[in-house]
């Protein structure tokens, strides 16, 4: 309820600013979306708890809810957000329907992180607890309230920072959709906030102004990290009460920060790793067949000139000449090029932070703070600022592409660069020992020793960065600004999808895409990196 | 009762009066926020073909006194000799068994035994050959392709002795070698443990082991150097006069007397920390 009394302020707030895209207003801005991530963090807190519990404690509910919220993960956000968008607005109108939309996809940003901590928490409480508390007749709220919260509350932090932190990136995205007909008239959905003022700000020509919101937005992400997150979290590892965290400021130490951010991360593996051990409640067989099914059938639909009634306007939209069915193999394989070309860079930065972890003590005092900073960098915000700031000084072509890669780089190289440096740290020091007594050095140590410890944690980290780079490729392939009547685009994926929601409004286009791109996502998913992972984790390290 | 004679040293006949390994004054304090001395001032000897056995509560220092002599650590001050020489660094001449084994999960035991020889630069086929040998001697033939993942606890444990013995080296350090493991897979793996010792076949007849349990450093141990903790320091040291093979004298009324002894040496020791 304290949620949804917090949306309906920020709405009614929102709707005094709208359209004033002044400096002096950046802290009421602020606040607004402050508010915003804050209400529907609370909503998904609710939910993931209400539903995490139910999942892990009832098999019925489980076969129900964990392949749906696994499927749902893995659906990029981003590509079914205009569907919902154009819907919200036709049934909501006078803005309401923005305002829910925006909600809405902040909601799909956070929901999976708290969801899978509260559910892998839940199941992790061990039986002896269990058995204890039904021993000594602990039932219902009793059990509620003293066993589960409690086992779950540290959990349940460390899915709140990360779903806090992908809030706030996907802030940026859910405030303001901007797009042009094909008779050239803009669109602009935005509800007001931080993340509209940023982009509107570039719009209007004040780069500088729009940097200045990426900063704001970014201190935000950080200080509410430290002031709230990261001491939540402490007081939850020592048992300590948590209100007095907020209360009394304590000393942040590189040591505190480093358990901190492997809770976090450790979090992230053990899910990963979990969802693997899990047999798949669909088979991955029966999703490539779907998969492919689906596009034949779309195909010999369209070429056979199959009537089609109310649909005829999907068959002509890909058929028409220069229409997009034949293009689709093409543009698949751009996207997945540019998610490549960001991903191997990443590969290569964290395999020599790795390296440097081993062999180099004081790695470890300089990177977690890096780290801690980097990860409060909003880089969806980032992109738009960036891609007008290159274009001064380059082909608008090569800026998009430029920013659109560094805007993947940064969506995909904090789960790798983490995964990747605090497995290194974790080596056992058996281990480590083990091979300075037999002298292992040089190349030998690094292809019998580290890469081999930190594969397992490398493999958990790429399917996190594709899963994260999925949901931002889209966003970076399609760019309308205002006062230019064709969009820049790149000719990817992300492109079809935008266009064929914005331009054409052609909602069964939409879902053919998305179709598409998720059957991508997911049998990348299954039969790479999961597939990888099921077989080397049993050579895993332990994170703790 | 003192001067019994060793039934197992009277055979194997090699007895000499140098040591092969001697710890000198060995210090060694930690800085982990507060300063903490590990170890304070411990010397001992460890002679030719004999079998020593470190025992003390935790935080004694035993297992860094032992990584010590390994070469993996060093001292402050003091040094340990091998041969007269003192160890600096890792020496194939001195060569350690693991708590909780130190196998790399990624290789199979073949590849994990083949490993330290692979890096000391011995062929590959001799290394193969060797690896192959031992893994046949702690009673894993069958195993040679498995991975430890795939192993019980008491078979990780004897690919780590295989491991630390392929290699040929003089001095075997063992750290607890036995306390990740349950008390019927320890017995067997202390009988093993103690044949290859005798084996004067083997080049290895020289070994340490830490332990914190009472019977077992009577079961196993020539002789038994005795520690307390805060700082880590030799507080006494107790030859077993108990006649090999071991295993016969379990029953024996010396074996009893032996282990009340310690027990009250360490308990006395125990008594005055608090």
């Amino acid at each position: 309820m304290a949620a949804v009394a917090v949306l309906l302020a920020t709405y009614l707030l929102g709707s005094v600013f709208v359209g004033k895209a002044a400096v002096e207003y950046v802290p009421w801005y602020a606040l607004l979306s402050l508010a915003r991530v804050a209400g529907v963090y609370l909503v998904a807190l609710a939910v993931g708890l209400g539903f995490g519990i139910l999942a892990a404690t009832s098999r019925d509910a489980e076969r129900v809810l964990v392949p749906l919220f696994d499927i749902g993960q893995s659906v990029p956000i981003l590509g079914y957000f205009p569907i919902v968008l154009t819907f919200l607005i036709l049934l909501f109108p006078h803005g309401v329907g923005n305002e829910i939309g925006a909600d809405f996809l902040l909601f799909t940003a956070m929901e999976w992180d708290i969801f899978f901590a509260v559910v892998g928490a839940v199941k992790a409480i061990p039986s002896s607890v269990e058995e204890a508390a039904r021993g000594y007749g602990f039932g219902g709220t009793n059990h509620l309230r003293y066993v589960v919260i409690p086992a779950v509350l540290p959990a349940l932090l460390s899915g709140s920072v990360l779903a806090w932190n992908d809030g706030w990136t996907f802030d940026v995205a859910s405030e303001f959709v901007q797009f042009a007909n094909s008779a050239g008239t803009l669109t602009t959905y935005s509800v007001t906030g931080l993340g509209s003022y940023i982009q509107l700000a570039t719009q209007q020509g004040h780069v500088l102004v729009s940097w200045f919101g990426v900063l704001v937005m970014g201190e935000i992400i950080f200080v509410t990290n430290q002031l709230v997150w990261h001491r939540l979290q402490d007081r939850a590892a020592t048992r300590k009460p948590l209100l007095a965290s907020l209360t009394r400021p304590d000393l942040q130490s590189p040591l505190r920060l480093r358990r901190r951010m492997r809770r976090i991360f450790g979090l992230r593996m053990r899910q990963v790793v979990q969802s693997v051990r899990v047999r798949e409640q669909i088979g991955t067989r029966v999703l490539a067949a779907v998969f492919v099914a689906g596009i034949l059938a779309v195909a010999g639909l369209v070429y056979l000139r199959v009537p089609l009634g109310a649909f005829q306007g999907f068959a002509d939209a890909l058929t028409r000449p220069g229409g997009q069915l034949g293009n689709i193999p093409l543009y698949s394989l751009f996207t997945l090029g540019r998610l490549f070309a960001a991903y191997v860079t990443c590969v290569f930065i964290s395999l020599v932070c790795a390296i440097l972890a081993v062999t180099n003590k004081s790695f470890y005092r300089y990177f977690y703070p890096v780290y801690d900073l980097g990860r409060s960098v909003p880089y969806l915000a980032v992109f738009l600022p960036l891609f007008v700031t290159l274009s001064g000084s380059m082909p608008v072509g090569a800026a998009q592409e430029v920013s659109g890669f560094i805007l993947l780089f940064l969506a995909m190289i904090w789960y790798l660069l983490f995964n990747v440096v605090t497995a290194a740290r974790a080596l056992p020091t058996e281990l480590t020992e083990v091979s300075a007594l037999f002298g292992v050095k040089g190349w030998k140590r690094l292809t019998d020793i580290i890469l081999p410890a930190v594969l397992p944690a490398f493999i958990t980290g790429s399917l996190l960065a594709w899963g994260g780079g999925w949901n931002v490729v889209i966003y970076s392939e399609y760019v309308q600004l205002a006062g230019q009547g064709s969009p820049h685009v790149l000719p990817g994926l992300g492109y079809l999808l935008d266009n064929a929601a914005y331009v054409l409004g052609d909602i069964p286009l939409v879902v053919f895409f998305l179709f598409i791109i998720s059957g991508i996502v997911i049998l990348l998913e299954r039969l790479v990196w999961r597939r990888l992972l099921r077989r080397v984790e049993r050579f895993g390290v332990e994170f703790n | 009762m003192e001067e019994a004679p060793e039934a197992g040293r009277a055979v194997r006949g090699r007895v000499q009066l140098t040591a092969i390994l001697s710890v000198r004054n060995v210090v060694k304090t930690f800085k982990n926020g507060s300063t903490v001395r590990a170890i304070d001032d411990v010397s001992f000897e460890v002679n030719y073909d004999e079998f020593v056995c470190i025992i003390g509560p935790s935080g004694c220092g035993k297992s860094t006194l032992l990584r010590i002599m390994a070469g993996l650590e060093t001292a402050d001050s003091g040094q340990v000799l091998f041969r007269g020489e003192p160890i600096t660094k890792p020496t194939p001449k001195v060569t350690m068994v693991f708590q909780t084994f130190g196998l790399l999960p990624w290789k199979t035991a073949m590849e994990n035994v083949e490993l330290p020889m692979e890096v000391a630069g011995m062929p590959r086929a001799e290394a193969e050959g060797r690896a192959d040998r031992y893994l046949r001697m702690v009673g894993l033939g069958t195993f040679l392709g498995a991975y430890p993942h795939d192993l019980s606890g008491g078979m990780r444990q004897r690919v780590g002795v295989a491991r630390a013995l392929a290699i040929g080296p003089e001095v075997l350090l063992l750290d607890e070698p036995f306390s990740a493991l349950d008390e019927l897979t320890a017995r067997a793996l202390r009988v093993l443990l103690l044949k290859i010792w005798s084996d004067s076949s083997l080049p290895t007849n020289n070994f340490v082991m830490v332990t914190h349990n009472v019977e077992e450093a009577v079961m196993m141990a020539d002789r038994i150097i005795v520690m307390s903790p805060h700082p880590g320091r030799v507080v006494g040291e107790l030859k077993v006069e108990l006649p090999r093979p071991r295993f016969e004298h379990l029953r024996d009324a010396l074996f009893f007397d032996t282990v009340d002894k310690l027990m009250g040496m360490l308990s006395s020791n125990a008594e005055e920390q608090m």
